[in-house]
């Protein structure tokens, strides 16, 4: 399951085990390692769609966390920051690549053309994993970081590099292309009882 | 006390953060759980949000392969790391030991100068230890009594004896 919300004695319990890696301690760098492997290789591959360019953003991450802890300002969350390191090289390597992320108005797919009729719970799950990979980038980037990696909407602005409401309106819209999904599914659910 | 929250707000706040109010902004939190409480439509309106939240809740952790995970464990094998000169704990030690020595070093050198001033010039600094004492050889002499007191040398000296 996810956890969707950091504890404060969790936020600080990062920023020392970040503190202790600056000190060149292997077994905090390890902790760290443990605690945000899935969930930056989650937002890695959302961003690149590839998931050996996602392992390398991931590794590149760690290896920056590892070299530069030293540099870390404890202003903003060890998540938020490390977030930002990931979605950086991300774009970095979607530039080389000679791509752009989408542009929030990018038009959305209808998901429901690509997938068939899902019946149960199970399912229900499945399809939502694959609505929110349907979504445009940045919506999908913004889920992520706020509904399952449980950073606040400052810290998911500061991520994307754009201001609150840009944020809000990018959670909305992908929130209501989610929920139009899932409404969908239960009324074609209704249909087949 | 809180500023009212309008029914337009809380549903924007709904369809951007859903039915959590843990990640409602810390600003609007209050207010968005009392209206929610005191409004039936607001309650009805993050009920209706609930159910897209309960499915978000329910999507799997990614996986991650222990061979990656191991890959990543093992990053300080292989990279050293960057370090600002300043940050390293090891340097700080030589350098405060080298600067306390240095300090150790002017001070007593500056003592033993003033010894020496005080038996050139007729036992001017030793006059302010001991305003009393005489000038010339005798002043000298005292003034190296008083010195090597304060250093208790005087005590080992009788424990020879």
């Amino acid at each position: 399951m996810v956890s969707h919300s950091q504890h404060p004695a969790e936020i600080d319990d990062d920023a020392l085990l970040v503190l202790r890696v600056g000190e060149g301690d292997v077994a905090a760098y390890r902790a760290l390692v443990e605690r945000y492997a899935a969930k930056l290789s989650r937002f890695a591959e959302r961003l690149l769609r590839d998931g050996t360019e996602a392992e390398d953003v991931v590794q590149e991450t760690f290896l920056r966390l590892w070299q530069r802890a030293s540099e870390y300002q404890p202003k903003a969350r060890v998540t938020t920051w490390l977030h930002r390191i990931t979605h950086n090289l991300a774009v970095d390597r979607l530039r080389a690549r000679g791509r752009t992320l989408p542009l929030p108005e990018e038009e959305e797919m209808p998901v429901s053309a690509r997938q068939p009729t899902l019946l149960d719970e199970k399912r229900r799950v499945v399809a939502l994993e694959a609505a929110l990979a349907a979504l445009p980038e940045r919506q999908a980037t913004a889920i992520v970081l706020v509904h399952l990696h449980g950073l606040t909407g400052a810290e998911a602005a500061e991520v994307l590099g754009v201001g609150m409401e840009a944020v809000e309106s990018l959670l909305a819209r992908g929130r209501r292309a989610l929920k139009s999904e899932l409404t969908g599914l239960v009324k074609a659910e209704g249909g087949a009882a | 006390m809180k500023t009212p929250l309008s029914l337009e707000r809380f549903r924007a706040l709904l369809a951007a953060y859903g039915a959590r109010p843990e990640l409602w902004p810390d600003t609007e939190r209050a207010a968005a759980l009392a209206l929610r409480d005191a409004s039936v439509e607001a309650r009805a309106l993050f009920d209706e949000e609930a159910g897209l939240d309960a499915t978000l809740g329910a999507l799997p952790e990614p996986y991650v392969s222990p061979d990656f995970l191991r890959r990543l464990k093992e990053v300080p094998l292989r990279a050293p790391q960057k370090r600002r000169w300043f940050a390293l704990p090891g340097m700080w030690i030589p350098a405060v030991s080298w600067a306390f020595a240095a300090v150790l070093g002017l001070g007593l050198g500056f003592s033993t100068d003033a010894l020496d001033t005080g038996e050139a010039d007729g036992g001017s600094t030793v006059a302010t230890v001991d305003s009393a004492a005489p000038s010339g050889e005798d002043a000298a002499a005292t003034g190296e009594e008083d010195f090597f007191s304060a250093l208790a040398l005087d005590a080992l000296d009788e424990l020879e004896e």
